[in-house]
């Protein structure tokens, strides 16, 4: 009985999930009229790729792809740079984690729109603000997703034994080598979570893509475009585009990510 | 292959030493076993050696060579860790050749090293498996090879067989004492087990809140200890320590009085003292003078080749151990004067004899 309505709600979470993820997706290779139509299909009727063509010459979809994975690759790159580190120290010595802790729950705290404004400005002094590279986006999104892998590293590396870096220096590593040869290995299944997850965050983000670029928009502030002048065809094409790194991460990275790995370092 | 020295090593955290002013000479091919309870500062002991941590204050030297001064991996310095710390991610092989990896030897030679202290530990057949595979007593064997690899100068081991059941302790133990008298490697071992302190040392030392209280041969700190504190420690069941007091030249504990031998009355202060006796220094032959107890019938324990029983003497629960399977002993059983330990009631350190 308790297990049949487990199996219940999680049909219910799933469905809840995954009914408006099909209809995105039908609506993007169904033509508009039908998205339309009354009463509301649930197989498209006709295959068309008009939507992806039509949503090309209305926004810039290539160079907004471009801009998203550049900003969201580099996203990875620096936060995984900075996060690393700190997460080692917070997790090895107590007082450098305490602080640590709290500037990353302090830069958390505030509504990213808040803080979207003063940083337009501050962008537009530096000449960061509407970088054809997506600079700007790179320097905030770094900083949105430094808490998320903190927290995640952190974790990760509180797993490890110290004795495990302990051993790896006695036995002649220094201490890069033993962090390198030894906790890194070990902290590798997280460290693909965590990179995965500022991927999205940055992939995803839409404040202060929509506030910090005007023209070299990356692809949410196109897709509300789209949606916001009534396109529903056309921005289900550039929400479809959105969707791909999602099931990437879902089919190919996932089973590779479970973890197992700090077996049998001890007794 | 080097003997170490170490000089008023000493290690405070916030004003409390963990130890104090420890000082050790340890010759070339030595075991000395460093024991004590938890807490005494003997894993500090072994990180301040490894160099896992800064002395306050101290030198250590390993072959006439400073090493204190030294970062971990230069110390040429391996351990044994109690947990074995063995690298997860790797297979048994590339554990035991990470050493030789590190110092950056080739592979046909860190192949022929690793083999060759496998098979003296008997994990060729393991190589290819990860410590997860491996049962405690395989990992245990995995960490002592991957110390001994390198033929490290000095040989640290932690507890190293408290993660072990009974059983394989003892085997283990056997190993671990002929694997160190056959590679003659200088060796540091730090244990709360007293029967490893007993059988594996050449010399002991025994360790309480941070100071030195003995540095003997076992068999020395067995027969006399320096304090109360060692002769409560070492032998199992610890040796009994009764209150007495020395008074003209007679022994007083509880209501019973001995007369002293003159040397012996000479150099026992007058007044209060500890007095400790063995289990087994209890014997039935009624000639010597002696410490006579009362021993509770109902008490047997019947371990098969000794019995122990619990006995009152000046108001104190003591242990006695009689040779054999005994039912009960008689009430004729006591100590002879020769095998009583004399301490200090104040300071608890060696009276006489």
């Amino acid at each position: 009985m308790r297990r049949r309505a487990v199996v219940l709600a999680a049909f219910a979470v799933a469905a809840a999930n995954l009914v408006p993820l099909w209809l995105v997706v039908k609506q993007a290779v169904t033509p508009e009229r039908e998205s339309f139509a009354w009463p509301p299909t649930w197989l498209p009727h006709a295959l068309t790729t008009s939507n992806f063509v039509g949503a090309a010459d209305a926004v810039p979809i290539s160079q907004g792809l471009v801009l998203s994975l550049g900003v969201a690759l580099a996203t990875v790159a620096s936060t995984m740079a900075l996060a690393l580190p700190a997460a080692w120290l917070a997790a090895r010595h107590e007082r450098a984690g305490r602080g640590l802790d709290g500037t990353m729950v302090v830069a958390r705290l505030f509504p990213t729109i808040a803080i979207a404004v003063p940083l337009a400005v501050i962008f537009v002094q530096l000449g960061l603000y509407n970088d054809p590279n997506g600079a700007g986006l790179w320097l905030a999104h770094t900083l949105l997703g430094l808490p998320f892998a903190f927290l995640i590293l952190r974790a990760a590396f509180r797993g490890v034994p110290a004795e495990l870096e302990d051993a790896a220096r006695l036995d002649g590593a220094g201490p890069w080598t033993a962090f390198v040869r030894v906790s890194l290995p070990l902290v590798r299944p997280s460290l693909g979570a965590a990179a995965m997850l500022v991927f999205l965050v940055s992939w995803d983000e839409f404040a202060y893509a929509l506030l910090l670029q005007v023209t070299n928009r990356t692809l949410p502030p196109l897709l509300y475009y789209l949606s916001a002048f009534g396109h529903p065809g056309l921005s289900s094409a550039v929400a479809v585009l959105m969707l791909a790194p999602a099931l990437v991460i879902l089919l190919v990275l996932e089973p590779a990510l479970r973890s197992g790995v700090l077996a049998g370092s001890g007794r | 292959m080097a003997g170490a020295r170490l000089v008023g090593v000493t290690r405070s955290y916030g004003g409390t030493p963990a130890l104090d002013d420890f000082t050790l000479e340890i010759e070339d091919g030595e075991l000395v076993v460093v024991v004590g309870p938890s807490g005494c500062g003997k894993s500090t002991l072994l990180r301040l050696v490894a160099g896992l941590e800064d002395l306050s204050s101290g030198e250590i030297f390993l072959g006439g060579r400073r090493i204190d001064v030294l970062p971990p991996q230069k110390r040429d310095v391996a351990m044994v860790f109690q947990s074995y710390a063995l690298y997860p991610h790797m297979t048994v092989r590339r554990n035991v050749e990470f050493p030789l990896r590190m110092r950056g030897l080739g592979k046909t030679e860190r192949r022929a090293r690793a083999e060759e202290v496998a098979a003296l530990l008997e994990i060729d057949e393991l190589f290819d498996r990860k410590p997860a595979a491996l049962s405690g007593g395989q990992r245990q064997r995995v960490a002592l090879a991957r110390a001994l690899v390198r033929e490290p100068a000095l040989f640290l081991l932690d507890e190293p067989l408290s993660n072990l059941d009974a059983r394989l302790r003892t085997s283990v133990r056997q190993h671990i004492r002929d694997l160190q008298r056959r590679l003659g490697v200088t060796t540091l071992y730090v244990t709360h087990d007293q029967t490893e302190a007993m059988t594996l040392g050449h010399r002991v030392v025994v360790l309480d809140a941070g100071r030195t209280q003995m540095v003997a041969s076992p068999r020395e700190a067995y027969a006399r200890p320096a304090n109360a504190f060692v002769a409560g420690f070492l032998g199992s069941p610890a040796m009994n320590l009764v209150p007495g007091r020395v008074e003209a030249g007679a022994l007083r504990v509880g209501d019973q009085q001995l007369e002293l031998p003159a040397e012996q009355a000479g150099s026992l202060p007058e007044g209060p003292v500890r007095v400790g006796v063995r289990p087994e220094a209890f014997v039935r032959d009624g000639r010597a003078a002696g410490l006579a107890v009362r021993v509770d019938p109902d008490s047997a324990e019947v371990l098969g080749a000794e019995t122990l029983f619990v006995a009152e003497l000046a108001g104190v629960e003591v242990t006695v151990r009689l040779g054999g399977a005994v039912e009960a002993a008689d009430d004729a059983l006591h100590a002879p004067l020769s095998e009583l330990h004399f301490f200090s009631a104040a300071d608890g350190r060696r009276l006489a004899p």
